[in-house]
């Protein structure tokens, strides 16, 4: 018995390694065999041609940027309507936590608002805010610089994106905290003020963070999706649609790949920056 | 039942004293339940009481009321005056005694962290107050890493700290084993009669009643009501097999069977 546990722990491991090398390797071996053997780069590039792309990011593409200036519209995009997000999020959300009437009062519209899916603000979004940008928020007119490229249609749809799941997510964490820390806390002389920064934001915290993980796995998904539509000019999202509708697979893979890096960087991001406030998560005694 | 305090020791000397309170409650099938009837209790400074009753009988209330954490429908609690609800009082609890976010040393601190003192004086006094409870070295670990025992050791640190004239106590022990239980009667007893605080400590073990209280107070179940106040001059450390002891344990025993058979 202990034996065949022992076999089958070497085994898992083993399996672990083969599909983190060997399977995806062979798949690219496919790819590259199979995509010269059809030769319609058009259609299905080499997976050569894609690298191509990729150690050129700064090759401009039919005068509308390279792969990286894209990303980093796209990134600031998203880091500018994660953050207002992240902002209202936590502060209406800590409010509707912790008092109780304006939880009843304002949780119904939030459960009627929050199933639509953020894309479809969009085109209501733009029309609103026509081609307004950051720069003119500002005053700016045109500024020539990255906040040209910031359409506050796009943010507004960002933020919904972050907004709901960060608000759920603290409401939830504010709401949970157990009565005993409060209880403690005020036992060893804290104010209402000093119970709030902590005892309800560090209690808090593993479920505010939470929230901000989702919100932000999914500001990059909608982000690359609002993109995608007509009256957009920039962003790695428009990239995608562009040269797919100029027949240049291998770009389009290779901005796929980006899209899907950034997003699994994002995430290992925000996890290893929640790591230490959150160690104490589920191990209360 | 009216107690009437002491009068060897001086009745200026009281330290907490409950007048004709009660308390009830509505339970969630709507019916009135009275927690507590007709309590009335004075505690001197300096003495150590238990609570004795058991569980539901009002006791935690009782604790509650005192640390202004809930308030009475009828009578006065009232503290003495040089006694600061708000800063003299601390209370351990029996579970989640310790904030699970910060380690052992900042959750001895905490108190002195909403006073304002600063850092260094706070981790000077947090790492005495853990070699006076027994725990030196685990200043750092987190409070998932300690024993049930070591929890307690430091909760009753982080009660400490604020330096308090009135410690409330609401079964410590209870989730403890029997030896580590001993251990930290004994290390409370110490405690209390190094600084001289007031205690009121609540129980459903008689035998931690007997061994930690000056006095005990025997606690009937539903409504909460004072059966007897019994003081117990045994000489410390106590003996529980020695035989005054039970016959003071087995008088108490018999009033809490006779009404919860």
């Amino acid at each position: 018995m202990h034996y065949l546990r022992n076999n089958n722990h070497y085994l898992h491991s083993l399996m672990r390694r083969m599909g983190w090398t060997v399977i995806p390797l062979l798949l690219l071996i496919i790819w590259q065999v199979s995509a010269i053997r059809l030769g319609k780069p058009w259609l299905f590039p080499t997976v050569t041609r894609v690298l191509v792309q990729l150690l050129h990011p700064l090759r401009d593409h039919y005068a509308s940027g390279s792969l990286l200036s894209n990303t980093m519209i796209s990134i600031f995009r998203v880091v500018i309507g994660f953050v207002a997000a992240s902002l209202a999020g936590i502060i209406l959300g800590i409010l509707m936590g912790s008092v109780r009437w304006l939880r009843s009062l304002l949780e119904p519209m939030v459960e009627i608002i929050r199933p639509l899916s953020p894309i479809a603000w969009l085109p209501f979004a733009i029309a609103v805010f026509k081609l307004n940008t950051l720069s003119h928020l500002f005053g700016l007119g045109y500024s020539r610089t990255i906040l040209d490229q910031v359409q506050l249609g796009m943010l507004f749809v960002i933020f919904v994106g972050g907004f709901f799941p960060i608000l759920i997510n603290t409401i939830d964490g504010v709401a949970g905290v157990r009565q005993n820390y409060i209880l403690l806390g005020r036992s060893l002389g804290a104010n209402p003020a000093q119970i709030f920064i902590h005892v309800y934001l560090p209690a808090a915290l593993p479920m505010i963070l939470t929230g901000l993980k989702h919100a932000l796995a999914r500001c990059w998904m909608v982000i690359i999706a609002a993109e995608m539509m007509a009256g957009i000019d920039s962003g790695i999202g428009y990239l995608l649609v562009y040269a797919a509708d100029n027949a240049a697979m291998d770009l389009v893979i290779a901005i796929m790949v980006i899209i899907g890096t950034i997003g699994a960087l994002l995430s290992y991001f925000i996890r290893r920056v929640m790591r230490p406030f959150i160690r104490w998560h589920g191990k209360e005694v | 039942m009216r107690i009437t305090p002491n009068k060897t020791v001086a009745s200026d000397r009281i330290a907490l004293s409950f007048n004709d309170v009660g308390k009830g409650y509505t339970s969630d099938i709507g019916t009135r339940v009275a927690a507590l009837e007709n309590i009335n209790l004075q505690i001197d400074y300096g003495q150590f009481v238990t609570l004795v009753g058991a569980t539901g009988c009002g006791k935690t209330t009782l604790l509650n009321l005192a640390a202004g954490i809930d308030t009475s429908d009828s009578g006065a609690i009232s503290l003495a005056e040089d006694i600061c609800p708000k800063r003299d009082v601390a209370y351990v609890f029996q579970h989640y005694t310790l904030l699970p976010w910060l380690n052992v040393e900042h959750n001895v601190a905490f108190g002195l962290k909403m006073r304002g003192i600063s850092r260094k004086q706070r981790i000077n006094a947090s790492a005495e107050l853990l070699g006076q409870v027994g725990l030196k070295g685990y200043e750092k670990a987190w409070p998932h890493e300690l024993s049930g025992g070591m929890r307690q050791r430091a909760s009753i640190a982080q009660a400490l700290a604020i330096n308090p004239k009135l410690l409330l106590m609401d079964e410590p022990f209870g989730a403890l084993d029997s030896s580590t239980r001993r251990d930290l009667q004994t290390m409370l007893g110490n405690l209390h009669r190094d600084r001289k605080m007031t205690i009121l400590f609540v129980t459903h073990s008689i035998d931690e009643a007997v061994i930690l209280g000056d006095r005990v107070i025997v606690f009937s179940e539903q409504p909460g009501r004072i059966l007897e106040d019994q003081k117990i001059s045994l000489p410390r450390p106590r003996m529980p097999s020695d035989a005054a002891f039970t016959r003071q344990f087995l008088h108490i025993y018999g009033l809490l069977a006779e009404t919860h058979p």
